[in-house]
């Protein structure tokens, strides 16, 4: 297994280089560019001074030749420095990183808890109310938009019931946990409220399908009372292509706190995008999607490892 | 061992000197007493009439086979005596009273004391009936825990001598291995090994050579005849196919539409089959002396639609030898001779309406 994850890791080399020439390609083919920004600001700018700022960010130059200079710096570990800000990248990603590791890693655990509670007994009560209630909450989770629904919230639980805020990590001078946890409420809702959706649904249609199976007759008729048949013979079985899911999902998380922490003035990475993204702000643009491309390598990869040590049949090496 | 439309239950009341009950022991009570049972199916097109009122019972240490093809009711009236039929079937009446109750009123915690416990199962098909993720070990030892109150060690060293028993070399190392890790045949003793953990007093083998290939068919039920005569428990061997009871079983019965037809002693039902439809399924079994290149002769027709509860002989629309009467009323399970039962009306023309269908 060591071995087999040593080599997924080393694949993952050339794979980078290709995402990176193809993630290079598609920012520099986006109209406008990083003079943009000072348009924007309204200030009054000639030609000669435009000139002179692209010449100083080094965008005058061919698209190779730009490139080649950023991968040679990447190389050497400097993402470069941010156009808009002046500091350099890899320090601004990781001030953020914090914050949206925490979004997604609550809103996570959240929804696969949820997900896995209401796929099994919606499974074990097929067709009761309950099943009902769950498939109706699961279609509207899924068909909801993310934005609408985020500001649904702020709306009820923020302005009309005044219960939880409805923006940024804390309180403007309180550092008190609960203070910060009650911020985080709302967007780990909101983040969270599709993948329990649709991972209930899909838990509830796979644990459905091992509830007929002869293994599980055989269980019963040993005599095992219905928890442990549920609980142990049928669930583990069916959560072998949920389990994998969830982890190719972790990557979705990872953009899909792009809205949410707009919505929410949450300071991650998804916000810091979105602010990268309308200033041209290429170095800083390119660390954020390089670290979504290894992301979505590392949670394939662990998607695999989980498959392999939840069902014994699978054997990497 | 009566249908349901037939008079006095011949394996209850006083036993007759020539008409003793088979399946009375020692001190003449059966170990399993099944009367009259009604299962049905929900369908889509209407109630399936899977099993009309199946009457049969065995001793204690007995053992009968079950015969009959898919759609019989065998196996289904099996599953409803341990409450394991799936979520369409019901049990509509009858009981089956096994040592003094009726499986058929047990509380669901009562059931799973029985199962496993005191009745245990080896299925058709052992690539699926072991569970996939979890170590053979674990699956062997989960009864005797439960039924035995074993500890975790107490119940492997037991999963170990199972296994031993049930003759897979070097037991100790496959224990922690998974079912994938083993053949079919291999499957099929770690399955019978835990259908005996807990010493049960009946094991019911629903097919359990079906899925497997000739050789290793052989090899199962030479095991389960070994193990019976060592652990000395009760058999129903559920089956389609008449030539692999010869030599396992004390006594066969037939099913045919979820009734039973003939019922006999294993030797009087191949040497004197007194029903139509066990002649027919005999005639088609290949032979070592019979002639060859020819086609096997099969029963004309198919089984009936179980949407509709047959009305008279299940068997009459198939029969070479049907008379008006069998379309109408249902023919009751008439002692033949013993424990010879058949559920033909014309039983006793049988020999001769043979002879004349032989000679023209």
């Amino acid at each position: 297994m060591t071995a087999y994850i040593g080599r997924r890791l080393l694949q993952m080399i050339p794979l980078m280089f290709g995402i990176s020439l193809v993630l290079f390609a598609l920012i520099q083919a986006a109209p406008g560019g990083p003079e943009g920004a000072l348009l924007q600001g309204g200030r009054m700018v000639d030609a000669r001074m435009l000139d002179a700022y692209r010449h100083r960010l080094g965008v005058d130059k061919p698209v190779p030749e730009q490139y080649v200079r950023w991968l040679g710096a990447a190389l050497s570990g400097h993402l470069g420095v941010s156009y808009s800000s002046s500091q350099p990248v890899s320090k601004m990603i990781l001030e953020r990183l914090p914050a949206t590791l925490e979004l997604m890693g609550v809103s996570f655990l959240l929804a696969a808890l949820a997900a896995i509670a209401l796929g099994i007994f919606s499974a074990v009560k097929q067709y009761s109310a309950f099943d009902f209630l769950g498939t109706g909450f699961s279609f509207l989770g899924i068909a909801m938009p993310v934005f609408w629904f985020a500001l649904i919230l702020q709306m009820v639980f923020g302005v009309w019931l005044k219960w939880l805020p409805i923006s940024g990590t804390h309180t403007v001078g309180a550092t008190s946990f609960s203070d910060h946890m009650e911020h985080l409420v709302l967007p780990a809702a909101v983040l969270s409220l599709r993948y329990i959706a649709g991972w209930s649904r899909y838990l509830r249609s796979s644990l459905l399908g091992v509830l007929r199976a002869d293994y599980v007759r055989t269980a019963r008729a040993k005599g095992l009372p219905e928890r442990v048949v549920v609980g142990v013979h049928a669930v583990r079985n069916a959560l072998i292509p949920v389990v994998s899911v969830m982890a190719l999902n972790l990557a979705d998380l990872f953009s899909g706190a792009v809205i949410t922490e707009t919505v929410f003035a949450w300071p991650g990475i998804g916000r810091m995008f979105v602010q990268a993204m309308l200033a041209r702000d290429y170095p800083l643009l390119m660390g954020i999607l390089l670290l979504g491309s290894v992301m979505v390598l590392i949670f394939n990869l662990v998607a695999d490892v989980v498959y392999a040590a939840l069902d014994p049949r699978i054997r990497y090496d | 061992m009566t249908g349901s439309r037939s008079g006095p239950d011949a394996t209850r009341g006083p036993a007759r000197p020539d008409d003793s009950p088979p399946a009375a022991s020692d001190d003449g009570r059966p170990l399993l007493e099944v009367r009259d049972l009604v299962v049905r199916f929900d369908s889509d097109a209407g109630p399936i009439h899977a099993v009309n009122g199946v009457s049969w019972s065995l001793a204690p240490g007995g053992s009968m086979a079950v015969v009959g093809e898919s759609g019989s009711g065998k196996t289904v009236g099996m599953l409803s005596l341990l409450g394991l039929l799936p979520n369409t079937g019901r049990v509509e009446g009858g009981e089956a009273v096994f040592e003094g109750r009726d499986l058929l009123r047990l509380s669901p915690a009562e059931m799973r004391e029985v199962r496993g416990g005191k009745i245990a199962m080896v299925f058709q098909d052992p690539m699926t009936s072991l569970n996939p993720v979890l170590s053979v070990g674990y699956q062997l030892t989960e009864g005797l825990r439960r039924h035995r109150g074993l500890s975790r060690r107490q119940a492997r060293a037991r999963a170990a001598e199972l296994l031993d028993l049930v003759g897979i070399p070097d037991p100790h190392a496959r224990l922690d291995d998974y079912p994938h890790e083993m053949s079919g045949g291999q499957r099929q003793r770690v399955m019978i090994a835990m259908a005996l953990s807990c010493d049960p007093s009946l094991l019911v083998a629903d097919e359990p050579t079906t899925a497997l290939d000739v050789t290793i068919q052989a090899q199962i039920v030479e095991l389960v005849k070994r193990l019976r005569t060592e652990l000395g428990m009760a058999i129903v061997w559920i089956t389609h196919d008449l030539s692999v009871v010869a030599g396992l079983v004390d006594r066969v019965a037939v099913m045919y539409a979820g009734m039973l037809l003939e019922e006999a002693p294993v030797t009087a039902l191949y040497a004197h089959p007194r029903h139509p439809y066990t002649i027919g399924l005999l005639r088609s079994m290949p032979t070592l002396d019979g002639p060859t290149h020819t086609r096997l002769p099969s029963i004309e027709g198919a089984p009936p639609d179980l949407r509709t509860r047959p009305t008279g002989c299940p068997f009459a629309p198939r029969c070479p030898w049907v008379v008006d009467p069998c379309r109408v009323e249902r023919p009751s399970l008439e002692v033949v001779s013993g424990e010879h039962r058949s559920a033909c009306r014309r039983w006793r023309e049988l020999d001769a309406l043979e002879a004349m269908e032989a000679s023209p």
